[in-house]
């Protein structure tokens, strides 16, 4: 049946909130982000070495070792190329255009990597499989009878696309997970983690510690349609919340899509006659302007708003001047940032060289972080490329920062515990803005902690 | 006493839009008959140049205004009148087709002109300055939207009691004939109703905008909400209009006033209630007005094609039906195969459409809902086993009698408004209510947002490999049109035709109008709900937002254009619905877009169609066959030659000379009779 969704964006939001973070492991990728000079790193992006990204010491992509490239006889796999999808949803008529950098990052990567030589001299060929939100198990099927993998993609409504791929025994490499059902399945390596049991609360680790007397007054926005799975993400975030502090007064939920909120005042009402302090926005960043909007129109904000990941996109600065006391947590080195941390520096530029209409979302760097651990992978397996090897081989990697992009992540959570980051960013004169202070980070930019994973009934 | 200030003043707020949106709905219908469905996506199409004017253009607010209350409302106007002349003599159900498809239309067009993909936002008027009364800032934008709507009422008002254009407006829909024996111009009074009620949906689109994001979806479909004020204002009074967009403002946001009352074991399931407070008041005030309040406007005047169907042609369609699936499906690719099996889902719930729509006349905007009930009922109570179709047929019989009971005094379009709220009640609360505890077991409506449905296994026959589940999708759908055919060619099938066509005939012969009214609701829910459960073993997962309201109306649209009495129909439906993948991987060329499901090639071309619909009211495929025996095409057929009016008043028929063969045949074809005679030999020889 055919599905709306501001949801998909919403809950892609969930999905990269939910991304947590490992220990400091520094080995494969040398320094932790964001310490800004170090001999290796600080190559500027356009003297860099082909195929050499960020932080990771060894080129990504370049052509074959000497000695050649065997390969196991796999689907999608020949001396030459090797063949792999990247999924989405960008072209649909509820949400059109949603999580379209996944494509258009994907397609830079393949670009730049291909230019320098391709995998282990392998041209990748990359097709673009779009859903469209209804057809997930169609272009599933697609990529099972052509593809060595798929990389980068990330689908709405990928719980109905999970045994279409574990079927055939294709491997994924995901920008992002949004069902539960698909997390955990077997062959799935993600540089950007979501799990289906645990929270990630650092963004409010965050605000309890420099707002210790508004966290009392803890409230939750969210769409009806994405209340979240089991008891609700408004019952999972009050008890995971309740140890650090936070006492929920207020749980509302306004109509999602199709239904329209034409009137945001009696919200903004409710929240005031609830004594809500701290308000949780767990929706997606269009929903944000209207709603301070009304804000403004009724004369009073919340002390703190805070919004996750996905709302780090233009679409929430350019949403108008009414924005006031709000931050956004996040897991990735902040574009704005670029200029203290070469990788990102170097990605920007990748991307404004063969992606220059890219939408500058979140979601591009979960691509591309994606790509580059496949990568990696790849090129560990060496001579002996099969599909087992490379899950095995990223998996192997057990942290993962992206080559310097994001925060130091768990790759493979059975060998380290999960741990959650985030880099605090406000909402000033319509752009984010780092805040160090309110960050406290013990992690390159970004505060990491084991305590900031919350296991929680679902 | 602060806390109930506040919630008045964002109820006035919330009153001022749905008065000025329900205004242009109450003016459209008291003036041409026809209930613009479309309204919002008028309003939509008023945003969306207001701000290619004003922001992509840079124009001066003040000039961007006047181009597009002065020139762009009236031009849409008058463009929609042109289109639906002849439309007031259609039935019920045509009539909403036709706006319906200006729906689906309009979003078309507009996706089509503005990316979709890119965002766009209005600014409010006087940039949210705001003045402050009684300890409670309204802003200047929010004061002059209020203002408009209380003018607006008061001018429409003004306009339609004590102006000649009003009452001549008036006239021409409750008598046409009269107001032109009377000197009044039905058709112009008609394309001015028409301007006015677009200029008007313009500028509610103008003020609401900047509100929300510019968004053609939610523009289009924000007008549900202000329904409830029009029911009201019982589609008639628009001083009671306004009244009822009052009420329908102050108790949404009381409501969410309330709900953060409710003590917390009741709260989850009660918040979502305040959500689909507009659906609840429509159906409330549906239920209770009295019933000589709801007079519906003309009725049809045309005789209306039913055809005859015969056991032979069932039975060959349905082996036809099974054959084609297994040689289909031999030669489909893995992806295609995927699709193949949604197909019959589809098919089956437009089937359901018929018995419900075609014969007894009923309209039902929840065939998707029933057939979500169904499906959700399939997937927790199943058993894996072909048998659990029944249970899926009872809960959809069910939710139908659900929309029938309460409903049984209403027809028309009163019935489609409350089918509508009964579906926007499920969609927005009862398919999203968390996790309830049942005797101790837990249950979840929808499990986690997404629920699994298994394929049966039938006599030892493991159907869940796609081509097998294709089979046996196809071989349901056969059994569920000999179900339809059977109806029909029984004594219920004649009741409901009866329901229809003669009620107080029906009444005569001792037949409850009401129990056969359920029972065609009934019989659809069920069928529907065999549908629903069909169609999500061909996902293998059914979610929440799958069965929306707005989601449903292509099926009916594409059902209705194709001709709602023909259950042959049904097919056509499930292919061009749900065959985009089916369509992929055979060789169409260009023609495979059109197989796009919720792409803006079908949904422009379902648009066009439905519009058209005043031009061939039958429908697509009785026309099709009038036209293969020979017979003249349609409504159009007359029109093409001398404008022969068969249907209006004498005066308007040109009787001064003898009558052709052409309007002799136009004139047995509109009463009924078959072509006796052969040539213009026969005419000149009366003449």
């Amino acid at each position: 049946m055919r599905t709306s969704k501001r949801l998909l964006v919403s809950i892609v939001g969930f999905a990269l909130v939910a991304a947590s973070c490992s220990s400091h492991d520094t080995e494969v990728t040398g320094d932790p982000t964001g310490t800004t000079t170090d001999g290796a790193t600080t190559v500027p992006a356009s003297e860099a070495e082909p195929g050499v990204f960020g932080t990771l010491a060894d080129p990504v992509c370049g052509p074959a070792p000497d000695g050649a490239s065997g390969a196991a006889d796999e689907q999608g796999l020949t001396d030459d190329t090797i063949q792999i999808g990247v999924l989405g949803d960008a072209d649909n008529t509820i949400v059109p255009g949603v999580n379209e950098d996944l494509f258009l990052a994907s397609k830079a990567f393949v670009a730049w990597c291909n230019e320098a030589g391709g995998l282990q001299g392998r041209t990748i060929e990359m097709t673009v499989r779009d859903a469209g939100l209804t057809q997930a198990r169609e272009r599933m099927a697609d990529a099972c009878a052509e593809d060595f993998a798929v990389v980068g993609g990330g689908l709405a409504l990928d719980g109905a696309a999970v045994d279409t791929r574990v079927d055939c025994g294709l491997v994924e490499f995901p920008g992002f997970i949004n069902d539960v059902a698909a997390k955990g399945a077997p062959g799935q390596v993600m540089a950007v983690p979501f799990y289906e049991d645990r929270l990630d609360v650092a963004r409010f680790q965050a605000i309890a510690e420099a707002y210790p007397d508004d966290i009392d007054g803890y409230g939750v926005l969210l769409s009806s349609v994405v209340k979240g799975s089991g008891r609700g993400y408004t019952a999972q975030a009050a008890e995971a919340l309740e140890p650090f502090g936070y006492d929920l007064v207020y749980g509302g939920e306004f109509p999602g899509p199709p239904a329209v909120v034409d009137n945001w005042r009696p919200y903004v009402e409710e929240m005031r006659s609830a004594g809500v302090k701290v308000l949780d926005v767990f929706s997606s960043p269009e929903i944000v302007a209207p709603l301070q909007d009304a804000m403004r129109d009724v004369g009073w904000y919340p002390n703190v708003i805070i919004l996750p990941a996905n709302n780090y996109s233009p679409v929430l600065v350019d949403g108008g001047d009414a924005i006031q006391n709000t931050y956004v947590g996040v897991y990735l080195v902040p574009y704005e940032m670029a200029a203290d941390n070469p990788p990102t520096q170097q990605f920007l530029d990748i991307m404004d060289q063969y992606e220059p209409d890219w939408n500058h979302e979140a979601l591009a760097v979960n691509a591309f972080s994606s790509w580059l651990l496949f990568a990696t992978a790849v090129n560990a397996c060496g001579d002996d490329l099969s599909r087992d090897c490379v899950v095995e081989q990223g998996l192997a990697q057990v942290t993962w920062d992206g080559g310097g992009l994001t925060a130091p992540l768990v790759v493979d959570a059975e060998a380290e515990t999960p741990v959650a980051c985030a880099a605090m960013l406000k909402v000033v004169d319509g752009a984010f803005e780092y805040d160090e202070e309110l960050t406290a980070p013990n992690e390159g930019i970004f505060r990491c902690s084991e305590e900031a994973s919350t296991p929680f009934e679902p | 006493m602060q806390q109930f200030l506040s919630f008045t003043a964002s109820g006035l707020t919330s009153a001022a839009i749905y008065a000025l949106v329900a205004s242009g709905l109450v003016l459209t219908y008291t003036t041409t008959g026809i209930f613009n469905f479309a309204q919002g996506a008028m309003a939509m199409v008023g945003a969306f140049t207001f701000w290619q004017f004003a922001e992509a253009w840079g124009w001066p607010a003040p000039v961007a205004l006047v181009v597009c209350i002065g020139v762009i409302g009236p031009l849409q106007g008058l463009l929609v009148a042109r289109m639906f002349q002849g439309l007031e003599r259609t039935s019920d159900t045509v009539r909403l087709v036709a706006t319906l498809g200006l729906l689906l239309g309009l979003i078309g067009v507009v996706h089509a002109i503005w990316d979709p993909s890119v965002r766009r936002s209005l600014d409010p008027f006087a940039e949210g300055r705001a003045v402050t009364v009684l300890d409670v800032r309204i802003t200047y934008h929010q004061l002059l939207t209020m203002a408009v709507a209380v003018v607006v009422a008061a001018a429409l008002w003004v306009l339609l009691r004590h102006t000649r254009t009003g009452v001549a407006m008036r006239a021409a829909v409750d008598n046409r004939s009269l107001a032109t024996l009377n000197g009044a111009r039905p058709a112009l009074a008609g394309a001015i109703a028409w301007a006015i009620g677009s200029t008007l949906a313009v500028v509610s689109g103008i003020l609401v905008a900047p509100t929300i994001e510019l968004n053609a979806l939610n523009l289009a479909l924000l007008i549900v909400n202000a329904y409830g004020a029009a029911a009201i204002g019982r589609l008639r009074s628009l001083p009671w209009t306004f009244v009822g967009a009052l009420v329908l403002g102050l108790t949404r946001d009381y409501a969410i006033w309330l709900r953060s009352d409710l003590p917390a074991s009741v709260a989850p399931y009660l918040g979502g209630l305040s959500n689909a407070v507009p659906a609840i008041v429509l159906l409330v005030v549906l239920v209770l007005l009295p019933p000589a309040q709801l007079r519906t406007s003309t009725r049809a005047v045309r005789h209306e094609v039913l055809p005859k169907l015969t056991w032979s042609g069932t039975a060959i369609t349905g082996v036809a039906v099974v054959v084609a699936t297994a040689l289909v499906i031999a030669r489909l690719g893995a992806t295609a195969l995927l699709g193949a099996a949604g197909i019959w889902g589809i098919a089956i719930i437009g089937l359901s459409l018929v018995p419900l729509v075609g014969y007894a006349g009923q309209l039902s905007l929840a065939q998707l809902s029933f057939a979500g009930v169904g499906a959700l009922a399939y997937a927790h109570l199943g058993w894996n086993h072909p048998l659990g179709l029944l249970w899926a047929a009872l809960w959809g019989a069910l939710a139908a009698a659900c929309v029938a009971l309460p409903a049984a005094r209403l027809s028309g379009i009163y019935l489609a408004l409350a089918s509508g709220a009964f579906a926007l009640l499920l969609e927005q609360w009862i398919f999203l209510l968390p996790e309830i505890s049942i005797f101790g077991h837990p249950f979840t409506v929808f499990e986690r947002g997404t629920m699994p449905v298994a394929r049966p296994e039938l006599l030892g026959w493991d159907l869940t490999g796609d081509r097998a589940y294709a089979l046996y999708a196809a071989v349901v759908f056969s059994l569920c049109l000999a179900l339809v055919v059977a109806v029909r060619r029984g004594t219920v099938g004649l009741r409901f035709v009866a329901l229809k066509d003669a009620p107080a005939g029906l009444a005569a012969t001792g037949t409850d109008a009401a129990r056969t009214k359920l029972a065609a609701f009934a019989l659809s829910g069920a069928i529907a709900g065999v549908g629903g459960a069909i169609a999500g073993g061909a996902a293998t997962s059914i979610s929440a937002d799958g069965y929306g309201m707005f989601a449903g109306l292509p099926i009916l649209l594409l059902m209705v254009v194709l001709g709602i009495r023909s259950p042959r129909a049904a097919i056509i439906t499930g292919l061009v619905l749900g065959g985009s993948e089916v369509a992929a991987d055979l060789p169409l060329g260009p023609l495979s877009s059109a197989f796009e499901s919720g792409g803006v090639v079908q949904a422009m071309l379902i648009g066009v169609a439905a519009v058209a619909m005043a031009r061939i009211p039958d429908g697509l495929l009785p026309e099709l066959s009038n036209w293969a025996r020979g017979r003249p095409w349609g409504r159009s057929g007359s029109a093409r030659s001398r404008s022969v009016d068969v249907s209006g008043a004498p005066e308007l028929v040109g009787l001064r000379t003898a009558a052709t063969a052409t309007e002799l045949a136009a004139l047995d074809h509109a009463i009924g009779l078959s072509s006796v005679r052969s040539t213009a030999g026969g005419a000149r020889a009366r003449g």
